[in-house]
């Protein structure tokens, strides 16, 4: 060490007092800034001989100093690729811009090819219309007309009488001097009609599910709905962005264990109760199928869920004097939370309704998009709506001929149901879906057989139609089908002649036998159904199985849930639990009160013990937990009252 | 056909498992889930940036809002001194604890936007603590630098005046890790769930675990494309 000083002194000596000096500047410097002998005192006395906690207090500062000198993040919309624009550069993409034509007309080669052959009606709709091409008058199955009113002439003299009192339209929304009389007046008629509290009108029939459902159901809530249901309802759930859950169409088993698995989420997850619904339809639009009212209604009430019931096809359609589905199995209006109905179909009028309690309809007139943003409906659809439900009323016999029609259409066609076509619709509904039962590969080649049976039953003097769907933007893709529609306008015997006509295009388009395919396939599918059934065995044991370990706590707060969407509990809970919290700290600081030394004893208790005796100990926090008990169990009844 | 029914639960993981986003029958053995809230899906969004400013939040950023927090510290020093007997250590020591529980059970505790009527957002934010509504969801803003100074810096004062005493130190130290903890970025919109969710595959989805079969009522299995067991049996 001496010898490397000895030899080379001169770089390090240099050195060590540029070092000192530095050091002493730094010192100086840090001496004359205000505050620092605070620091070095707090530093000083903060290390207390034990480095370790010196080290957390250091991991303290250190994580907090980079916190403060980390980079801020981007948040939601405030994305990398946001490009600000000037005014100038907005109005210039603005001039640049070329709207696209809203439709572009045909698309496919189906449709072009289908285009000219459609039929054009000129006159007024009837169940016996003009073809504008030939002047040959055929039998119109391709419009809803249940009861035979499309040309009814008591309807025509009502329709003007409104007409010249009226004026065709008022032009402003129900809240904003749209109402006009007749509106009040249809829905006393349909209230009245239903046997229910009360009931709301729409202008048009499509929307009215639409903005119902997100009337009630908001983001969170659960809507258990059939996997059939129409575009409408489809389109509703969609808006109100809550939870959806499918079951399998008019499957009571599985619709019952998605009822079970929403109640047990519910119980695990805890929390504000969410608002629980079934949406289902009457009969429904894309099948005819009708649903098991009685024990939707049943389960409804055993898993406390309301029931949104789509009647739009229903309504004037089944039941002894067309009430609907609610008719046909005996089930009080009433029991329905919601009853979505309309007045195009059934009625032959036009809009829709929602019956119900008289809140639910309340909360509708400023809740409904469809009702708060859309014109009401002109005053002579509102009073020909009321002229069709007193006729209804008046002349149940119009349903008898109406359920004999649909009975001999269906017996016509019951040769080939199961050989060549498959009938899903229930007996008693006026609306006939016809599917292929051997279907070709392709939806379109299917689609294309089906018009084939169109334009020949057409060219016999039927007029039917395929149903019409939107490919590819139905949640569940509904096969291609013949949507036919019975009147009690037809007689028994032209009935039976449409019957027959129909008969023998499907037979001449598909054939008269069951195809060595279709036998071969249904062979094969009669495993098929073994399979499915076996494996929605399997899907419910491990559901069974998954949701075993049940929690014993509330579940009956069903009637407390509000029904129209507020903050109201919310903020309830929120006070509710800050004032628990600021309560907890009260009693804890009393207790430190209590027992710190020197404090005048309180009670008589202390007065003969010293505070360090146990037994005084645990009466106090026997006392403080009793106290603690009877508050958590006194606040939500104070604060019910101050509700 | 994803869009209608998607919960705001989207995501799944379970730490015992890895990230095992299970749509199956896999079930989770750990005692600790993670989930995330909160989705990013397309409708979420909209709601959320819809309504423009968020007012449950936007506040945090003015200069009282900032100014507030020392002031109410110094306001429950004095009244928490007013009790008799009331020794500097334990001052501190409360009016740390209370700063701890009032801030933890604002920015992290309570959910969603009090005034959801007014602020027509749609339930969007449901899910949402305060804490994770304030500057749209960004990390490291300003305001949340400082509301993650302050306790650090109460809990460096409080803990000198406690005299460095090991058992005060510790409660101190402990309340300060643990309203620290949810403000980290890498903590953003996770919720930790103690208890198994066994049936996370059906609750998270929103849909029935099947989807795929059509709604029209064929006779069971008459389209081949639609349904795999037909083709199954063909094969055999």
């Amino acid at each position: 060490m001496n010898t490397t000083t000895t030899a080379d002194p001169s770089p390090v000596l240099p050195l060590i007092g540029v070092l000192t000096s530095t050091l002493v500047k730094v010192q100086n410097g840090f001496h004359s800034i205000p505050g620092s002998p605070i620091l070095i005192r707090y530093i000083k006395s903060s290390y207390q001989n034990d480095p370790y906690r010196s080290l957390l207090e250091l991991f303290l500062v250190v994580f907090a100093l980079r916190t403060i000198f980390s980079r801020r993040t981007r948040g939601e919309g405030q994305s990398r690729n946001f490009v600000e624009l000037t005014e100038k550069e907005i109005d210039e993409l603005v001039d640049d811009w070329q709207p696209m034509p809203l439709v572009d007309g045909p698309t496919t080669k189906f449709e072009h090819t289908i285009l000219p052959s459609l039929p054009v009606i000129s006159g007024p709709a009837s169940h016996k219309p003009k073809l504008a091409a030939t002047g040959k008058t055929v039998l119109n199955l391709a419009s809803p007309n249940w009861v035979g009113l499309l040309e009814d002439e008591r309807i025509k003299e009502v329709a003007i009488g409104t007409l010249r009192g009226y004026g065709l339209s008022p032009c402003g929304p129900p809240g904003f001097y749209g109402t006009l009389d007749v509106h009040t007046q249809l829905e006393n008629d349909i209230a009245r009609f239903l046997g229910i509290d009360s009931v709301i009108v729409y202008s048009q029939s499509f929307s009215t599910i639409t903005s119902v459902i997100p009337a009630f159901a908001k983001r969170g809530d659960v809507v258990v709905a059939d996997k059939s249901v129409n575009f409408a309802i489809q389109k509703g759930l969609q808006i109100s962005r809550c939870t959806v859950k499918w079951y399998e169409h008019n499957d009571m088993a599985d619709l019952e264990r998605q009822l079970k698995a929403v109640e047990k989420e519910a119980k695990r997850k805890g929390g504000p109760l969410k608002r629980r619904f079934i949406v289902s339809e009457g009969v429904f639009e894309n099948n005819g199928a009708m649903i098991d009212l009685a024990k939707v209604v049943e389960l409804k009430k055993k898993y406390k869920f309301r029931l949104i019931l789509d009647e739009s096809y229903s309504f004037g359609m089944v039941g002894k004097h067309g009430k609907g589905v609610t008719e046909v199995f005996g089930v009080p209006a009433t029991e329905i939370d919601l009853l979505v109905g309309s007045m195009a179909v059934g009625l032959n009028a036009g809009g829709g309704f929602c019956a119900g309690m008289e809140h639910v309809t309340h909360h509708q007139r400023i809740n409904g998009a469809a009702f708060v943003f859309s014109a009401a409906m002109p005053g002579l659809l509102a009073t020909t709506a009321s002229a069709a439900i007193n006729i209804m009323q008046t002349s149940p016999q119009i349903y008898s001929q109406l359920a004999e029609n649909i009975r001999t259409f269906r017996q016509g066609l019951a040769k080939l149901e199961g050989v060549t076509i498959y009938i899903p619709s229930n007996h008693q509904s006026a609306l006939i879906h016809v599917y292929m039962l051997s279907p070709p590969e392709s939806i379109e080649l299917e689609e294309r057989l089906l018009q084939d049976v169109v334009d020949d039953a057409l060219g016999q003097g039927v007029l039917i139609c395929r149903a019409a769907r939107l490919r590819g933007q139905e949640v569940f893709e509904p096969a291609p089908s013949l949507k036919i529609m019975i009147s009690a306008a037809f007689t028994k015997k032209e009935t039976e002649k449409m019957a027959n006509t129909v008969r023998n295009s499907l037979t001449k388009v598909l054939g008269s036998k069951s195809s060595v395919k279709v036998r071969k396939l249904r062979r094969i599918s009669a495993n098929a159904s073994l399979l499915c059934k076996q494996r929605s065995d399997d899907d419910r044991l491990w559901q069974e199985r998954m949701f075993s370990n049940t929690r014993p706590d509330s579940g009956s707060a069903y009637c407390s849930i509000p029904l129209a969407p507020g903050p109201l509990l919310r903020d309830f809970r929120l006070v509710h639990d800050l004032c628990f919290c600021y309560l907890l700290t009260i009693i804890i600081l009393s207790v430190c009160l209590l027992s710190s030394p020197g404090q005048p004893s309180l009670s008589a208790a202390d007065t003969c013990c010293t505070h360090d005796d146990p037994v005084i100990h645990f009466r106090r926090s026997i006392m403080v937990f009793s106290w603690l008990a009877l508050f958590r169990l006194l606040f939500p009844f104070i604060f019910s009252i101050q509700l | 056909m994803g869009n209608l029914g998607a919960s705001p639960m989207s995501l799944g993981m379970s730490l015992g498992e890895g990230a095992n986003k299970n749509k199956g029958r896999g079930r989770s053995s750990s005692l600790v889930t993670v989930t995330e809230v909160g989705g990013d899906d397309g409708d979420q969004v909209v709601d959320r940036l819809g309504v423009g400013v968020n007012e449950n939040a936007n506040w945090v950023n003015a200069p009282g809002a900032w100014l507030i927090h020392p002031v109410i510290i110094l306001l429950g020093k004095v009244l928490v001194d007013a009790i008799p007997n009331m020794t500097a250590s334990y001052s501190w020591t409360i009016v740390n604890l209370g700063y701890v529980m009032a801030s933890y059970t604002m920015f992290h505790s309570v959910t969603g936007v009090p005034f959801e009527s007014s602020q027509p957002s749609g339930g969007a934010y449901d899910d949402l603590t305060l804490w994770e509504q304030i500057d749209a969801g960004a990390q490291y803003t300003p305001a949340k630098k400082w509301l993650t100074s302050v306790p650090i810096l109460l809990f460096l004062i409080s803990t000198h005046y406690v005299k460095y005493d090991p058992r005060l130190f510790f409660i101190n130290f402990a309340a300060c890790v643990f309203v620290l903890f949810p403000k980290l970025p890498a903590l953003h919109r996770l919720r930790f769930h103690f208890t198994p969710l066994e049936n996370k595959p059906v609750a998270s989805n929103g849909v029935t675990p099947n989807p795929s079969r059509p709604g029209s009522p064929h006779p069971p299995g008459l389209r081949m494309s639609t349904l795999d067991p037909i083709m199954e049996s063909r094969k055999a």
